[in-house]
């Protein structure tokens, strides 16, 4: 028997207070560098959408699903859906943020069992993981941009002539006569396309649906993995032989050869294009989760609890579902948070070959496809969103790793 | 149990000889030309020499049979996501002024007015005749295109496994001796850089930087515009030159996700008794990084050889596309978009057959080398 013994929380250094004021300030005072500066960057962005954002959140109209189809709703600019959600958004970071780190730079007492929970193992190896916490923070900072992106983004992703055709980036002042609509010195952060659009907009906007295909279509696909993987192991004899053949067999295609079969025949336009996306995506990215599933269940299949749980006469639905699915998820959320990036890969390469999310609407894949037609004349319409795409796969990667490090007990104090 | 003493090494460098000898040869002769047949058929000769044992040919066997329903499968699922698809190739004839008439002549020239069942018996037909019809869009045999097609992306697979193989390797065993070092955490911090980015915006930088702003290398194209006045050695040239910036973009994601393979493989490795074994009996560091542990910790890489084939020819369809490169990969982005159904269902069949082919080499050479693995 373990004595509960409450842990004695540690006192706050003086400078810990200091994120009280700023967070993060206190941790890079104390010396935790990386989270502090992840914090500061959440708090600038958040101090940037609050300042440049908030006036342009009513004339930023969610091109999806009302305004792309219908150019007569332009003129009308009602506040979006996605404006408001981005509104609340705003708050429900920033107050998160506070929250967190004040928490975070004040010790808590824990008792004994509190200590050693598995839980509290997890939270202690993942954060003393330096890169992990910084591919959280990229995430982090990625959903940011991603939920706040009607306050951020400067002008409208879609409409046209914003600016000049293929201005660079930086400050442009329309000269005298020059025919533009608009007087007024405008600022283009990453230039403007070659219909005069945004590309710092474009990217934003790009960004939420690339992050939201890929949160779904991975969803889905962990789904489909985890209950055929679970029931090919459960069931065992010809139903596990067959749902690994056709496992085996889907494998043996490269999965974006497949996609473009798929996706080549049939092409839908506007916002269905996108829900087409995410199933065929998820459609064709179970397997991997699959092979993890089942392979977990056979070893679990044996221990004792599941012989337990059979003499005691439950069912085999309840067996899967409240027994074995549970104990088999740690290596499946490692799986899906580094399949998350791959499958943003793998989107952006369908809409880079024009087989992906149909034009208009901007993905990080089409804004390259923009981009590589005047890659020479107008380099910067191809290199930012690339950069974007780098950045959040890295940091997905990185934040995959971490968690692998921090769940998996194998792999402990190495 | 196989162990009849073939050293890893020699398999690796046997296969690697064998793709190096069909690459240059291909590079220097043509396409499709006897030369290269003769490379090709030489490392395949080395290959079974080395084999030696007579299970080992009879699981050999055993895998290529195995393929069969696989490849069938593959090219069922194809053929149903064809049917199922709207459209066919003959709506881009269709419009207004075409009369019923026309429409039916165009339908009965591609055979498109028979049943599904008699176009799936014909295509079956076609497949084990290894014959493939006639396209629909190009109006000559798909063995014709194939053939002039697949040659090319077999080089920039050869050229990017070249690259990816001893890069990663290396770099993988410099991280795995200096674990926990600044030139781990470097070569861990770029290879991840590189890992994650997409393969046709890092062509696109490449163009971008050696093509434009250096003007070192060539921008895109297979050989020069004025290849047909070259001479065979300036010619040569000219393609392994062409060969650089493709290779690269395919090449230097996987060889980050080589090293890192090779770290862990290597680190798993130097943690075992043997190592410390050799240790303690005097041998110097560098031998026993070479002759102890790195030529057991290349053992799951040689099994990521033959699996990366897949991804090759999956990096081919997007980079093949921004380099203007006549392979595979533009073929059947070609077929798809005319909705060619022969020549989709021949591209279907290439690849799979190439990413079998892949695993079961895979799977042998690691059985080959590894001789605690039995098979029976």
């Amino acid at each position: 028997m373990t004595a509960i013994v409450k842990r004695k929380a540690a006192k706050p250094p003086t400078q810990a207070w200091a994120g009280m004021a700023i967070p993060g300030l206190g941790h890079i005072l104390t010396g935790k560098f990386t989270t502090g500066v992840g914090l500061m960057l959440i708090v600038s962005i958040l101090a940037w959408a609050a300042f440049a954002g908030f006036p342009i959140v009513d004339q930023v109209v969610w091109p999806w699903p009302n305004g792309l189809v219908r150019p007569e709703l332009e003129r009308a600019r009602p506040l979006s859906w996605h404006g408001v959600v981005s509104v609340l958004g705003f708050f429900v970071i920033a107050g998160t943020t506070w929250f967190a780190a004040y928490r975070h730079a004040r010790p808590k007492e824990q008792t004994e069992a509190e200590y050693n929970s598995n839980r509290a193992i997890f939270l202690r190896k993942f954060t003393s993981h330096n890169t992990g916490m910084l591919g959280l923070f990229g995430v982090l900072i990625l959903v940011i941009f991603v939920v706040l992106a009607p306050m951020i983004a400067t002008f409208d992703p879609i409409t046209t002539g914003a600016g000049n055709v293929s201005a660079a980036p930086g400050m442009y002042v329309p000269p005298a006569r020059s025919g533009v609509e608009f007087t007024e010195a405008r600022w283009f952060l990453m230039g403007t396309d070659k219909y005069g659009r945004d590309v710092f907009s474009r990217v934003l906007f790009g960004g939420v649906i690339s992050l939201t295909i890929g949160l779904i279509s991975v969803t889905l696909a962990a789904t489909i993995g985890t209950v055929l993987g679970a029931t090919a192991a459960f069931l065992g004899g010809a139903a596990d032989r067959a749902i690994m053949w056709f496992v085996d067999m889907l494998l043996s295609l490269p999965r974006l050869v497949l996609l473009l079969a798929i996706t080549g025949m049939f092409r839908l336009t506007g916002t269905a294009g996108i829900y087409l996306i995410v199933v065929i995506l998820g459609l064709t990215g179970w397997m991997g989760v699959c092979r993890i599933v089942r392979s977990q269940v056979l070893s679990l299949k044996q221990q004792e609890f599941i012989q337990a749980a059979r003499a005691l006469g439950f069912s085999s639905p309840r067996i899967v579902l409240r027994h074995l699915i549970p104990n088999a998820l740690a290596p499946v959320i490692v799986y899906c948070s580094l399949a998350i990036g791959s499958t943003m890969l793998v989107e952006a390469g369908l809409s880079f070959l024009g087989l992906g999310v149909p034009q208009p609407i901007p993905t990080w894949g089409n804004i390259i496809t923009d981009g590589k037609d005047s890659l020479i004349n107008a380099p910067w319409i191809a290199i930012f969103p690339g950069l974007c795409i780098v950045g959040a796969v890295m940091s997905l990667n990185l934040l995959g790793d971490g968690l692998r490090d921090a769940l998996d007990p194998k792999l402990r104090g190495r | 149990m196989a162990n009849n003493g073939i050293n890893a090494s020699y398999l690796g460098a046997a296969q690697l000889v064998g793709l190096a000898l069909s690459a240059v040869s291909t590079a220097a002769f043509g396409f499709m030309s006897t030369p290269t047949y003769i490379a090709l058929a030489l490392s395949f000769v080395v290959f079974l020499v080395l084999l030696q044992s007579a299970n080992l040919l009879l699981y050999f066997l055993r895998k290529l049979v195995l393929a069969i329903p696989l490849l069938l499968g593959v090219c069922t699922l194809i053929f149903i996501l064809i049917e199922l698809s709207p459209g066919d190739i003959s709506s881009k004839f269709f419009n207004p002024n075409v009369t019923p008439e026309v429409k039916a002549l165009i339908e009965a020239k591609y055979g498109l007015d028979r049943p599904a069942i008699v176009r799936y018996g014909i295509m079956l037909k076609n497949i084990v005749m290894f014959d493939f019809g006639r396209s629909m869009s190009q109006e000559r045999p798909v063995f014709e295109i194939i053939a002039e097609a697949l040659p090319n992306t077999l080089l920039l697979s050869a050229v990017t496994l070249l690259i990816i193989f001893p890069t990663g390797i290396l770099l993988g065993t410099v991280q795995g001796v200096k674990n926990g070092r600044p030139a781990d955490t470097g070569i861990s911090i770029s290879s991840l850089f590189f890992y994650s980015m997409p393969s046709f915006w890092l062509a696109l930088m490449l163009q971008l930087i050696f093509g434009t702003y250096l003007g070192l290398l060539p921008f895109s194209g297979p050989y020069d515009l004025n290849a047909f006045d070259q001479t065979g050695w300036q010619h040569f040239i000219d393609r392994c030159i062409h060969l650089i910036l493709p290779g690269l973009a395919m090449g230097l994601a996987s060889a980050a996700g080589t090293a890192r393979y090779m770290r862990s493989s290597l680190l798993e490795v130097i943690r075992q008794d043997y190592i410390r074994t050799a240790r303690a009996k005097g041998l110097p560091e560098g031998v026993v990084i070479r002759k102890h542990a790195l030529r057991n910790a290349l053992l799951p890489i040689i099994t990521l050889m033959g699996l990366s084939l897949p991804f090759l020819f999956s990096g081919s369809v997007l980079v093949e596309q921004v380099f203007a490169w006549p392979g595979m990969g533009r073929t059947i982005l070609l077929a798809i978009f005319e909705q060619d159904t022969p020549l989709i269902i021949a591209c279907f069949f290439m690849f799979t057959l190439v990413v079998v082919a892949g695993n079961i080499l895979a799977d042998l050479a690691y059985a080959l080398v590894d001789p605690r693995i039995k098979f029976d």
